[in-house]
């Protein structure tokens, strides 16, 4: 049974991270509509330029069909990452599959950074190592 | 008061020298306070260098330098909030080394802002407290620039740090971040509006033609 204050900070914790999530996530959909903000202004700039005269009406609907393409991969490659890759806890984690093997070691928290550090300087060599060399 | 922006942890841990402070070995009172000794102490190292501290030049001189110094800690100290702030955050532990990092600098800056209500409290010869051009009138017995509201934050700061349950901290981490979300959504409903607004621009340009 956890103590007041233990319980306290697991649910401020817990708070945060919810709160940082949710923040992202509107972020994310931030992004969406800037994208379809912009996309809406130059269509029309262009649909006043086509209404002009100065542009052709095929080049409107070509310039219409490519944006619509792209802003629509991008959302669904947004919607696909985070509901299948993102971690549901921390917004900057991606999992790697199944069982998150691709990751690596120092990510998965196999090893501890002093030990990553220590593995990459073995098969390396210091930097100061490498200066002497030169 | 302009210092120089720290953006890294080793500026925000590096010690700042200081003419008018020594490094260490101060005697202080149970609220970290110097005590008296301690600051005549350092008011005879000054007076030992040559330093004239009835003079409102060399007053002003000491406190400004003082004050730049402040402002440097100052910097360093923020930074170093946050960088606590950030690592309860994240729910990591936070290594003894580091909050007495934290704790020191809270103190020196204590020291800064208690050597400096000193000095302007000096009293000269006359007994009657030096005029200094850039202050109030020294015969109120002011101190530079409002440092009580500082002084009771540092407290406050070292309460924190020293209960390690950083309870408030963790709360000030929520509100903060409930602020971002409600920040976020603001904008979510501006460029919703504007998203509509124009649709509506090209529905009318569409039917204007």
């Amino acid at each position: 049974m956890p103590s007041a204050e233990e319980y306290n900070i697991d649910l401020a914790n817990r708070q945060t991270q919810v709160n940082e999530w949710a923040y992202n996530n509107k972020m994310d959909t931030l992004f969406v509509f800037q994208l379809m903000f912009i996309s809406l202004l130059f269509v029309t700039i262009l649909m006043v330029l086509k209404a002009q005269g100065f542009i052709a009406a095929g080049i409107v609907w070509y310039v219409m069909a490519l944006l619509l393409i792209i802003v629509i991969i991008i959302i669904i490659n947004r919607s696909v990452y985070t509901n299948t890759r993102r971690d549901t806890r921390y917004w900057t984690r991606k999992h790697f599959g199944e069982d998150n093997t691709k990751a690596s070691p120092l990510a998965r928290g196999d090893v501890s950074y002093q030990a990553y550090i220590d593995s990459v300087r073995k098969a390396y060599g210091a930097p100061e190592e490498n200066a002497k060399n030169c | 008061m302009n210092c120089p922006d720290i953006t890294t942890l080793e500026q925000a841990e590096a010690t700042l020298p200081s003419s008018v402070l020594p490094i260490d070995g101060l005697r202080r009172g149970e609220d970290g306070t110097l005590t008296k000794d301690a600051r005549n102490m350092i008011i005879d190292g000054l007076k030992s260098r040559g330093i004239n501290i009835t003079d409102p030049t060399i007053i002003k001189n000491l406190i400004d330098e003082l004050m730049t110094l402040l402002c440097s800690v100052n910097k360093q100290y923020e930074f170093l909030l946050k960088e606590l702030y950030i690592q309860v955050k994240s729910g990591r532990g936070i290594s003894d080394v580091f909050l007495k990092n934290i704790h020191d600098k809270n103190i020196f800056m204590l020291d800064i802002l208690t050597i400096s209500r000193h000095i302007t409290n000096i009293k000269s010869y006359d007994d009657s407290i030096p005029f200094i051009e850039g202050w109030q009138s020294g015969s109120s017995g002011t101190s530079p620039p409002d440092t009580s509201a500082l002084s009771n934050k540092l407290l406050k700061d070292r309460e924190m740090l020293a209960s390690h349950s950083y309870e408030e901290l963790r709360k000030h981490t929520v509100e903060v971040t409930m602020e971002k979300n409600k920040i976020v959504s603001n904008y979510l409903g501006i460029y919703g509006f504007l998203n509509l607004l124009a649709v509506g621009l090209i529905i009318y340009v569409a039917g204007t033609r």
